[in-house]
């Protein structure tokens, strides 16, 4: 994945692949930080990419760190999707969390 | 539980202090460097020297990470004990649990006014429609994904909050008097337990930084922290309302969807570096136990009365079975998210003010 891949794929315009529901069987990627311009650069990314994915935004809790989105793609293309996710992170696009950051709430 | 310290590690033994202290400050993972640190200190003579570390701690605030390892050692029969201190300063990669604010925990009792809390309530009363709590079946669902570095975990979250609906509706002489209140939701973390079981029968337990019981709700630094209710207003919607005249109905709705995640492995776990052994997750179980009640509020005065209550929990208990990269439904032993008090009277007392769970949340192996 090259800088130039990353700027077409960010640049998409087109149909977005998000799907209603989560895949089932699907894999979730649980480690970037939730905004909107990461829930819109990571839906520009995998659909100008063909994956499927669902994305969700967990509410309904209080938390004193950043929430994370999660992402759901088949199996099949979830490295592929992690891959896409990591450069974008490395690209300075997306932020990308560790650990339980963001997954603990009461 | 003790790990064996590899013999590649070998060096001149330096005999750690009894209880003593170690800071860094230079930058870099504060977890790893606790782990190089006991490695140096407690890789031993070529007799072999076993270790294990009784307790760990990782925590953070806005400036960094902040680990506290205490291990323990033994040669010869003697039992030494060292602990690790060490901090960064640097962008974590590790989990981020914010260190609670200095307080007082639980606040007192708001002071009565002159006259007493009684004045304000006078010839106002409260209605409730559909306060009735009720339970959520299944009340959790499992995620199954990675994190950024591609290390396998399952995230547990409750479907959706147990139902609370409460409808309050004011009852007073003016339009003037009942825009003076404000009715919403009051919720205390009454205990919890959060565990993580691996195959070595370690645990990792996940539990708030302040035990409870204590109030549950928006963090000090949200800016929706409210003393009483769950919230100020500004957050969440219908978790607290104004009336503005005589005959007004506030509505409230418990948003409350509680969860955590756990590592397939314990090695993977960021927090846990090696010399962990390897360990699979077998179990992971979340019983935590919730009290909310429905709270009315004197804006002038700040004398709240609380006038309906439920107690719920969640009952979630996951029995990992194999191949353990493949989730089955069928693994839950336990999944619901029940109320145990439907329709309380408001009675008891709630803790008002003081941390909130989401102020800081700690996480130790065991």
């Amino acid at each position: 994945m090259t800088n130039d891949d990353l700027r077409q794929s960010i640049a998409y315009i087109g149909p977005s692949l998000a799907l209603s529901a989560p895949s089932n069987p699907g894999v979730a990627l649980i480690g970037y930080f939730a905004s909107d311009v990461a829930a819109k650069t990571i839906d520009r990314l995998l659909s100008a990419r063909g994956v499927p994915f669902h994305l969700e935004r967990p509410t309904g809790h209080w938390s004193g760190t950043r929430e994370r989105l999660i992402v759901t793609v088949p199996p099949d293309r979830e490295q592929e999707a992690q891959a896409l996710l990591a450069a974008a992170s490395d690209a300075g696009l997306l932020e990308r969390a560790d650990g339980a950051n963001g997954l603990v709430h009461y | 539980m003790f790990a064996k310290v590899s013999p590649s590690l070998s060096r001149p033994a330096v005999r750690p202090k009894a209880d003593s202290e170690r800071n860094w400050s230079s930058r870099g993972p504060a977890t790893e460097r606790c782990h190089a640190e006991l490695k140096r200190d407690l890789a031993p003579a070529p007799s072999g020297l076993d270790f294990s570390f009784s307790r760990v701690r990782v925590h953070a605030d806005a400036n960094g990470v902040s680990s506290t390892l205490v291990a323990q050692a033994a040669r010869a029969g003697t039992t030494l004990t060292s602990r690790y201190w060490s901090s960064d300063a640097t962008p974590v990669t590790e989990p981020v649990y914010q260190t609670p604010p200095p307080g007082v925990n639980p606040l007192p009792p708001a002071p009565a006014p002159a006259g007493g809390c009684a004045t304000p309530f006078a010839g106002v009363s409260f209605a409730l429609a559909h306060a009735t709590g009720s339970s959520r079946t299944p009340g959790a669902k499992f995620t199954s994904g990675t994190d950024a570095a591609r290390h396998p975990l399952i995230s547990v979250n409750a479907v959706g909050p147990v139902h609370y609906t409460p409808d309050v509706t004011i009852t007073a002489p003016s339009a003037a008097v009942a825009a003076d209140f404000e009715a919403g939701l009051i919720q205390n973390v009454m205990s919890s337990d959060r565990r993580a079981i691996y195959s070595t029968g370690v645990s990792v337990i996940t539990a708030p930084a302040t035990p409870p019981p204590l109030k549950d709700g928006a963090p000090s630094s949200s800016g929706v922290n409210d003393v009483d209710f769950a919230e100020n207003g500004g957050g969440h919607p219908n978790i607290l309302g104004s009336f503005k005249a005589s005959g007004d109905t506030v509505s409230l709705v418990l948003p409350d969807a509680p969860g955590g995640p756990a590592w397939l492995n314990l090695q993977e776990d960021p927090a846990w570096h090696p010399p962990y052994a390897d360990a699979t997750l077998k179990r992971y179980l979340q019983h935590d136990t919730f009290r909310t009640w429905v709270g009315v509020r004197h804006k002038p005065t700040g004398c709240v009365r609380t006038i309906h209550h439920i107690d719920w929990e969640t009952n979630w208990d996951l029995a990992v079975g194999t191949p353990i990269a493949v989730f089955s439904p069928g693994w839950w032993t336990t999944n619901t998210s029940d109320v145990t008090v439907t329709n309380g009277n408001g009675s008891p007392a709630y803790i008002r003010g003081g941390h909130v769970p989401a102020d800081g949340i700690s996480r130790d192996l065991k």
